[in-house]
């Protein structure tokens, strides 16, 4: 800041640091970035030194070295490929259960106040309950396969889904609904082009919640009975200290998270460019 | 479901009144509110009677509170009331297709661009995305924001954005348009020039319109008629003024002495609604 002072109150900078950024003010907008960077890296600077040192048993809790050594050989081995494809079909069947249900169970409830009433404490219960502690409910109920797997996951993702989406139908502006009202709207026009696009955002940020959650679901349903995925491969390199491939398969699943976070921000940027940024 | 119920018990009177008169008709209007399934209703309006004529401006003021909102939106079909209303010769048992209205709130459509906002009633009632298109670029153009089409609300200051609601209002071309104190929310300056805006537009358009408004000076420069009503709860008519300024009009009006007459007329009978009201307390 001070630099940039300076050189506007000179003649001969001031035409020039108007024109070009200069590397501080860049650094200035990227701020943000930069620090979370940073952050990162000391951890991973530290984590390394610690163990390099030996102030910390690298045994028992790997180093950033190793663990990119370890990533190099199971990423491309054949059992990353069998357990991505076992994770990433659980995952997505999973998901797109608690979509298909959670999305139009959660209009019903937001748009019919009785039977809202009907299924709300049911929904609170399980909701509050720890549905994961349903995990072997499930295994006799469905087995110890795919299916199993996923309705877990679907478990997991399908509350926040609901809870969201019924939220957002529920609280719809009512100087809207009388809009609609007013010019004889149906019900399922009204609900179709008021209550559906208003609690977009809303949606939005339950889809956010249900994959946070659908990982989880994925990680736990491969504790119990899996021969392949990539929380099973996570549990076995545990049970055999091989804390590298432990971080490795970590990194995989967090990884995973991040960007469809990432893409889904982006969908939701592009379906809600109305609201007020 | 209470307004069914209300609406289902005036069902034999009201087969009576449909008469076929156009314009609006209020016979023996009752409003009441009162929390669902509580046993305590306030009556806002109590027994209120007048005509609105095809092609008239009628203004409705009273003091704050009165229930002139709650009696606009029983016209809309909105509200739950007691007695007889009909618009266009037709009881009100919900909205109807005559009739549009213009509240307070803009009521935009934040997912709509302005020219989506103003094609909403012509879609909901089936038009063509072609011709909702061509006649809400009309309407837009009426109302001055012809630059503004492809613009969402919040890229909008109030003033347009109650522009886009007017536009929208009369896009579905009604026979009746009911105005809720549609300037309220806007700073004076723009008030004014929407005052003047609506002015305009009325007088191309000529349509029924009852308006709910307390700007006294606002109620005259627009309306033919000025019905005041008493202090709620149960309010009545208190008196009802002609307007008999020439049409058509503009802001200049507000030069002319009956303009000045009429204001300080209607003002003195809110004001001795406030004495009587203050007397009352004390005593």
């Amino acid at each position: 800041m001070m630099a940039t002072l300076t050189d506007t109150n000179t003649p001969s900078g001031a035409g020039a640091s108007r024109r070009t950024p200069t590397l501080g003010s860049w650094l200035l907008t990227k701020e943000r970035l930069l620090l979370g960077v940073l952050g990162v890296l000391l951890l991973l600077a530290a984590w390394q030194v610690c163990a390099s040192l030996k102030w910390i048993d690298p045994f028992f809790t790997s180093s950033p070295k190793d663990v990119v050594s370890e990533a190099r050989i199971y990423l491309s081995s054949p059992q990353a490929r069998v357990d991505l494809r076992a994770s990433g079909k659980e995952f997505l069947m999973g998901f797109a259960g608690a979509l298909v249900i959670g999305v139009p169970a959660g209009i019903v409830l937001g748009w019919f106040r009785r039977i809202d009433a009907l299924i709300d404490p049911l929904l609170t219960f399980f909701y509050a309950s720890p549905r994961i502690a349903l995990t072997p409910l499930m295994i006799v109920w469905f087995g110890i396969g795919l299916e199993s797997k996923s309705v877990i996951v679907g478990l997991m993702a399908i509350f926040p889904i609901i809870i969201n989406m019924a939220a957002g139908v529920r609280t719809v502006d009512r100087q809207l609904i009388n809009v609609g009202k007013g010019f004889q709207a149906s019900s399922l026009q009204m609900l179709a082009t008021i209550a559906l696009p208003a609690s977009l955002p809303s949606l939005a940020a339950g889809i956010r919640l249900g994959i946070g959650q659908a990982l989880i679901g994925v990680f736990v349903a491969e504790l119990t009975g899996a021969t392949a995925g990539v929380g099973f491969t996570m549990n076995q390199a545990a049970s055999n200290f091989q804390i590298s491939l432990v971080f490795v398969t970590l990194f995989v699943i967090a990884g995973f998270g991040v960007v469809l976070t990432l893409i889904l921000r982006r969908i939701e940027k592009v379906l809600t460019k109305w609201q007020i940024q | 479901m209470s307004r069914t119920r209300t609406w289902r018990r005036n069902g034999a009177a009201a087969s009576a009144a449909d008469s076929g008169q156009l314009g609006i008709k209020l016979t023996d209007v009752s409003v009441e509110y009162g929390s669902r399934g509580s046993a305590t209703v306030v009556r806002a309006v109590d027994s209120v009677s007048f005509d609105v004529a095809p092609g008239e401006f009628v203004a409705l003021v009273g003091p704050s509170g009165c229930g002139k909102s709650s009696l606009l939106m029983s016209v809309a079909g909105l509200t739950p009331y007691v007695g007889v209303i009909t618009t266009q010769g037709r009881t009100v048992k919900g909205p109807d297709h005559s009739v549009s209205q213009v509240f307070q709130a803009a009521g935009l459509f934040p997912w709509r661009t302005v020219s989506g906002n103003v094609q909403y009633g012509l879609r909901i009632r089936g038009d063509d995305r072609a011709s909702a298109k061509a006649r809400a670029e009309e309407m837009i153009e009426m109302v001055g924001l012809s630059e503004h089409m492809t613009k969402y609300p919040h890229e909008l200051s109030g003033g347009m954005q109650q522009r886009v609601n007017l536009a929208r209002a009369l896009a579905v071309d009604p026979e009746i348009l009911l105005l809720d104190e549609p300037f309220a929310a806007l700073d004076a300056q723009t008030r004014e020039d929407m005052q003047v805006e609506l002015l305009r537009i009325w007088q191309e358009t000529k349509k029924t319109t009852l308006m709910v408004t307390h700007q006294i000076d606002e109620a005259v420069l627009l309306a033919d008629r000025v019905v005041v009503l008493s202090r709620g709860p149960a309010s009545r008519i208190q008196d009802t003024i002609e307007i008999d300024l020439p049409r058509p009009r503009d802001e200049d009006v507000k030069d002319d002495p009956r303009f000045v007459e009429y204001t300080h007329r209607i003002d003195d009978l809110l004001r001795r609604q406030r004495t009587a009201q203050q007397e009352r307390r004390t005593a």
